[in-house]
C-alpha cells in the first residue's frame, strides 16, 4: 500500500496529462475539421493541413512534461 | 544543392515566318518555361496553328472511344514510343468509324431488348388473364379495356352504362388484372368510370407474338450483345496501348499547335518570353539561331528581384527523395535556401531518437522495402521511410533497445543512454537538439535575408540568438550582463519587427521546448514496448494457454506499437521541421517549372 502523498502526486501527474490532453483534443478538432474542409476544395492543401492539425499536439507533450517532472518528486 | 537551378530570362523576337519551326525547336529542347503573354496596348497574343482544330478533333475522338471501349487512358501503359503522325491520324479515323459503327450496334440491340421485354410483360399479363391477343384485336363493334387497377370495379357501375359486356379479372399481386369487353360507342364512358377506379391501362401490342417466340427472340438478342461485348473487349485490348501512345502524342502536338496562344504578336513578329536553366542557355542560343538562319534576337538576363521564377530542385540523389516534402508543403521561391539536403540529415535523426530501437527499425526497413517494390508510385515517401529506418537503429544501438529490451538472453545490451531510466538527461538532450536545430535554422534564416541588407538581416535573425544568451545569463549569471542583452535584443526586434517582434519574444522558447517530444515520444513507445513484454513474460511463465496469449500479446502488442511508431515519430519529425525549423527561415510560395515541351507521361 502507498502512502496517500505518493497517491497524491500519482494523482497531480495524471491531471497534468488529462487536462492538456483534452485542451489538446478540443484544438486538434476544430483544426482537423477546418483542414478537411479545405482540403474538399484544394487537394493540395493535405500538407499544410496535416501539420497544422497536429501543432496543438504540443500542449500534451508539455504536459507530459510536467507529468514526469511531478512524479520526478516522488523520488 | 541549397540552392534551387538558377535560370535566365529569355526574351526572343522574330518573324512570323519563322513561328513554326521556332516552336518546335523550343518544344524539342524542353527547358523553356514560357511566361504567358497577357493582351495589352502594344500586343496581341498569336493565334493557334492550322492544325491544332483538326488536332482537338483527334483527341476527342480519341476520348470518345476510350470511352465507349470503357478504358482509363491514365492508367494505360505506352508500350512503345513510335509514332508516325499520318499512320495514328488514319487509324483513329478507321477505329472511330468502327467504333461508332459498334455503337450503333449496340443501341439498336438495346432498344430490341426494351421491346421484347415490353412484349414478355403484355404477354403474361394477358396469361394471367386467360386471354389470347388474337381473341379481341381488330375487333369493330366491341372495345376491351385491359388494366391494372387497385380495386374490383363494381359491377353494379359498369351496368348503368351497358348490360353487354364481359369482365374478366385476376389478382395480382396488391392489385388487380382486368379485361372488360363492352360495346364499342360505350367507350368514352367506360373509360371515365376505370378513371375513377384509378385503372392504368396496358398497351397491349397488335399482333403480339407468342410466349416462345418472345423467348427465343430475347435468347438471340442476349446472344448478340455478349458477342458485342466480346468485340468490345477484344478491340480495347487491341488499340489500349495505341490510344495511350497517340493521346501523349497527340497532346504534344496540340501544345505546340497551341503556343502561338502564349506569345506576344504584332502584325509581323512575335516575343516569346520565359525562362530557362543557366545549364540549357548556350544549347538554346545555338539550335534556335541554326534553325531561324540567324533572323531571330535573342536576350538573356538574371532574373530580376521582382520576378516570379520558376523553380526546379537541385539536389544530390541520396536527398532527392526528400523533395518530396517540400512538395508537401510549399516549394522554395528563388531566392531562398532550398533545405532539402539539411531535412535528408535531420529528419531520419529525430525520427531515429523518437522511435529509437534496433527491432523496430529493421522490422520497419525490410516492411519499407519489401513495399517499394511492389508500390512503385510511393518510391520517394519510402525511400525517405528507409532512411529514417537506418536513424532508429542507429538511435537504437545507442539507447541499447532491441524491442524495447536492454537485456537480451541474459546479456545486458551496451548503451550510451538508457531512455527508459534516464528520462531528465533525455529531456535535456532534447532541449538541447532542439537548440541546436533552431539555431541552425537562424542562421540559414540570416543568409535569407542578407539580399535585404546586413543590419536588417542581423536585427531580424541574430538578435533571436542574442535573446537566448541573455536568457542564459540571467539563469546563470552574471545577471547584468543578461539584462544588457535582453534590452539589446527588445530594440533590435523592434527595428527589425515592431511591437509585434518584442510580442513574440517568449515564442523561441516555446520552440525550443516543443522539442522535448523527441523525449515525450520516444519515451511513450519504450513504455509501450516495456509492458507488452512484461505482461507476455507473465503469461510465458504461468505455461500452457498462457503460452499461446504470450504470443499474440508480443506479435499483437508489439505490431500496434510499430504501427504507432511510424505515425507519430514522422508526423512529429515532420512538424518539428515545418513549424519550429521552416518558421526560422523558410516563406515558400515557388512556382513549379513546367517546360514548354516538358515529357510527362
Amino acid at each position: 500500500m502507498v502512502d496517500v502523498n505518493t497517491g497524491l502526486i500519482a494523482l497531480g501527474a495524471g491531471l497534468a496529462i488529462a487536462g492538456s490532453a483534452i485542451a489538446a483534443a478540443i484544438a486538434e478538432k476544430d483544426i482537423g475539421t477546418a483542414a478537411i474542409g479545405a482540403m474538399a476544395e484544394k487537394e493540395e492543401l493535405f500538407g499544410k493541413g496535416l501539420i497544422l492539425t497536429v501543432i496543438p499536439e504540443t500542449i500534451v507533450i508539455f504536459g507530459l512534461v510536467i507529468a514526469i517532472m511531478i512524479i520526478g518528486m516522488a523520488h | 544543392m541549397l540552392r534551387s537551378e538558377r535560370f535566365q530570362r529569355m526574351t526572343a523576337y522574330c518573324g512570323k515566318a519563322r513561328l513554326d519551326a521556332v516552336i518546335r525547336s523550343l518544344h524539342d529542347l524542353g527547358a523553356l518555361h514560357i511566361l504567358d503573354h497577357r493582351k495589352d496596348e502594344q500586343a496581341d497574343i498569336g493565334e493557334p496553328l492550322a492544325d491544332a482544330p483538326m488536332l482537338s478533333d483527334l483527341l476527342i475522338k480519341i476520348s470518345s472511344i476510350a470511352n465507349f471501349l470503357n478504358m482509363d487512358l491514365k492508367k494505360a501503359m505506352m508500350g512503345s514510343n513510335d509514332f508516325d503522325f499520318q499512320y495514328t491520324k488514319d487509324k483513329i479515323e478507321k477505329l472511330f468509324h468502327k467504333v461508332s459503327h459498334l455503337q450503333d450496334e449496340e443501341k439498336a440491340l438495346k432498344e430490341t431488348k426494351k421491346l421484347l421485354d415490353d412484349q414478355e410483360q403484355q404477354r403474361s399479363f394477358l396469361d394471367s388473364l386467360g386471354l389470347r391477343p388474337e381473341s379481341f384485336t381488330g375487333l369493330t363493334k366491341v372495345a376491351s379495356f385491359i388494366a391494372k387497377a387497385k380495386s374490383l370495379p363494381e359491377r353494379a357501375d359498369i351496368e348503368k352504362i351497358s348490360e353487354n359486356y364481359e369482365l374478366a379479372s385476376t389478382p395480382h399481386r396488391d392489385s388487380h388484372s382486368i379485361a372488360l369487353f363492352f360495346e364499342a360507342d360505350k367507350a368514352e364512358q367506360i373509360r371515365a368510370l376505370m378513371t375513377r377506379y384509378n385503372a392504368v391501362e396496358m398497351d397491349i401490342q397488335e399482333g403480339l407474338p407468342g410466349h416462345d417466340r418472345i423467348k427465343s427472340d430475347l435468347e438471340a438478342n442476349r446472344k448478340q450483345l455478349a458477342e458485342l461485348e466480346l468485340k468490345r473487349v477484344d478491340v480495347a485490348k487491341k488499340v489500349r496501348r495505341f490510344l495511350k501512345r497517340s493521346e501523349f502524342y497527340i497532346k504534344q502536338e496540340l501544345d505546340k499547335a497551341q503556343a502561338p496562344l502564349r506569345f506576344a504578336t504584332t502584325d509581323k513578329a512575335i516575343r516569346i518570353t520565359g525562362y530557362i536553366p543557366v545549364s540549357a542557355v548556350e544549347d538554346a542560343k545555338k539550335t534556335l539561331e541554326k534553325i531561324t538562319d540567324g533572323n531571330i534576337l535573342m536576350e538573356f538576363k538574371e532574373p530580376g528581384s521582382k520576378d516570379n521564377v520558376p523553380i526546379r530542385l537541385d539536389n544530390p540523389d541520396a536527398s532527392r527523395p526528400f523533395e518530396f516534402f517540400m512538395r508537401l508543403y510549399t516549394l522554395p521561391s528563388y531566392k531562398e535556401l532550398d533545405p532539402t539536403s539539411i531535412m535528408f540529415l535531420t529528419f531520419p535523426f529525430f525520427f531515429g531518437f523518437m522511435l529509437g530501437d534496433m527491432g523496430y527499425g529493421v522490422t520497419t526497413m525490410i516492411l519499407f522495402l519489401i513495399l517499394k517494390k511492389y508500390i512503385p508510385s510511393l518510391r520517394d515517401l519510402l525511400n525517405v521511410m528507409i532512411a529514417a529506418s537506418i536513424g532508429t537503429i542507429v538511435f537504437g544501438a545507442l539507447f541499447g533497445e532491441v524491442f524495447g529490451m536492454e537485456v537480451l538472453f541474459g546479456y545486458q545490451l551496451p548503451h550510451v543512454l538508457s531512455r527508459a531510466h534516464q528520462i531528465t538527461e533525455l529531456l535535456i538532450l532534447s532541449l538541447i537538439v532542439g537548440a541546436i536545430h533552431i539555431n541552425f535554422g537562424l542562421i540559414l534564416g540570416f543568409i535569407n535575408e542578407l539580399h535585404h541588407g546586413f543590419w536588417t538581416a542581423v536585427n531580424e535573425k541574430i538578435s533571436w540568438m542574442i535573446l537566448q544568451a541573455a536568457a542564459l545569463l540571467i539563469y546563470f549569471g552574471p545577471r547584468p550582463v543578461g539584462y544588457a542583452l535582453l534590452a539589446l535584443t527588445v530594440f533590435m526586434l523592434y527595428r527589425a519587427e515592431g511591437v509585434k517582434g518584442i510580442v513574440e519574444l517568449p515564442s523561441i522558447f516555446g520552440n525550443i521546448l516543443s522539442y522535448s517530444r523527441l523525449m515525450a515520444l520516444g519515451l511513450a513507445s519504450v513504455m509501450l514496448a516495456m509492458i507488452i513484454n512484461e505482461k507476455s513474460g507473465e503469461m510465458f511463465a504461468a505455461g500452457g494457454f498462457g503460452i499461446v496469449g504470450g504470443i499474440l500479446t508480443i506479435l499483437i502488442g508489439h505490431s500496434i506499437n510499430i504501427a504507432l511508431g511510424m505515425l507519430g515519430p514522422f508526423l512529429h519529425s515532420l512538424r518539428l521541421h515545418y513549424v519550429e525549423f521552416f518558421g526560422k527561415f523558410y516563406k515558400g510560395g515557388g512556382l513549379v517549372y513546367r517546360p514548354f515541351g516538358e515529357r510527362r507521361s
